[in-house]
């Protein structure tokens, strides 16, 4: 109950800094308090469920991947993927920082006060965006999963630590070159395609 | 999509969004830890004469919240006092370790010996308990489950369990080995891309910014020579 009184109170002040900034028509800080500040109220505003969602989508779908291999099973409302190789159960937990919540919710509130691209742009390429890291998601799970299957507890480090991560950040960093640096492309592939 | 149309369409989605979500997360606390349990088989421990047949499985899993260890034994078809605790003189409620990474804790099973009876996880040192489950006995056979809540080994292994983890299960008066499973998270490494974000964006806006301004400094230039 406090948490929800202070959430509200954070939003009705950021609010108005927001306010108040759009009138003196500093749009840097308008973006640069607008992004920082929804980023925040979403992440705080995601405990317990959009943590839960997040983390039981993920695991769900790499339990997908996991069936049609045949090398690893998921328990989506534990979010467990269990690896056994061997006979030796490796257990994966897929939480709060494994879910991809932080990165989804950082990047709808850095898309949602991006002025280059009209507001109806920013509703899709928040969703484009969602998606894209929660492909990159199940595919750096998925390989961490398949390398343990493969080569044991023993790759856990390599796989995840390094190659996994140097995977999702590829495909995480690609998206931010095409939706930030390159923004005008995006806005003329939309424009072509209405 | 004016911007108030707009608005009600993702309050919408939010409400609808949670209308879901509450009652499904509510469904998802009430399954079974059990069913990720992966059971590898053990030899008996030296105690004579043992059947034949007999081995004894052990399996343990995690998750977020509890620790979940099952052990299935038997079938004893000679000198089994039933309906007693002992098998082949031992008492197979007593002398389990629980390791966590470097910690061990030693634990025992009480309560009665029956078909789906109550039991207690208690630590062997302090008779505290820890951890709760379940009895299952049919004539030649004998199997438990337990649930070691992660909360209340604080004194262990801290507030939450470590990450890439070894947990160990074994009882050498019953079984040789150890039943081992990893526990590991796999983050994301959240922060840094929030950062790299954050930087493409910052880059971005500038970039285009400077691209708003530029014509109308080459416009002036020209007017200026004009």
């Amino acid at each position: 109950m406090l948490n929800n009184a202070i959430l509200v109170g954070c939003v009705v002040f950021w609010v108005y800094i927001l306010s108040v900034l759009k009138r003196a028509r500093t749009d840097a800080f308008y973006f640069l308090v607008g992004s920082a500040g929804l980023f925040v109220i979403l992440l705080l505003w995601s405990k317990p469920y959009g943590i839960w969602l997040f983390s039981t989508i993920i695991t769900w779908a790499v339990g997908i991947v996991g069936h049609l291999t045949g090398m690893f099973t998921t328990f989506y409302s534990a979010h467990v993927i269990q690896v056994i190789a061997d006979h030796h159960a490796s257990i994966l937990l897929v939480d709060y920082e494994c879910s991809g919540i932080i990165e989804t919710t950082a990047f709808w509130g850095l898309i949602a006060f991006y002025p280059i691209y009209t507001p109806e742009r920013r509703l899709v390429l928040a969703v484009v965006g969602a998606v894209w890291f929660f492909l990159a998601n199940v595919l750096r799970l998925s390989f961490v999963a398949i390398v343990i299957y493969y080569f044991g507890d023993g790759a856990f480090y390599i796989a995840h630590s390094i190659l996994g991560r140097l995977l999702f950040y590829s495909i995480a960093i690609l998206l931010y070159y095409l939706v930030f640096t390159k923004g005008q492309i995006v806005n003329s592939a939309m424009t072509q395609k209405g | 999509m004016n911007q108030l149309a707009y608005n009600r369409r993702l309050i919408g989605l939010l409400i609808a969004l949670a209308v879901i979500l509450i009652p499904a997360q509510a469904y998802a606390s009430q399954t079974n830890g059990f069913d990720q349990i992966h059971y590898q088989q053990f030899q008996i421990a030296d105690r004579k004469p043992a059947d034949p047949n007999a081995k004894v499985s052990v399996g343990i899993s995690a998750d977020k919240k509890n620790i979940y260890a099952g052990i299935d034994m038997g079938p004893w078809y000679r000198e089994y006092p039933w309906p007693m605790n002992y098998t082949y003189g031992f008492n197979f409620r007593k002398g389990y370790s629980l390791t966590i990474g470097n910690q061990v804790i030693n634990f025992e099973i009480q309560g009665a010996v029956g078909y789906n009876l109550a039991i207690q996880v208690v630590e062997a040192k302090t008779g505290w308990v820890i951890g709760s489950g379940t009895m299952f006995k049919t004539t030649n056979d004998t199997s438990w489950q337990i649930t070691i809540p992660i909360s209340g080994l604080k004194k262990y292994i801290g507030s939450s369990m470590p990450e890439n983890t070894q947990i160990g299960l074994k009882n050498a008066s019953l079984y040789q080995g150890v039943a081992t499973m990893t526990y590991s998270g796999a983050p994301t490494g959240p922060w840094l891309l929030v950062g790299i974000g954050f930087l493409f964006a910052l880059g971005g806006y500038f970039w285009q910014h400077r691209r708003k301004i530029k014509p109308v400094t080459i416009a002036m230039t020209e007017v200026s020579h004009a």
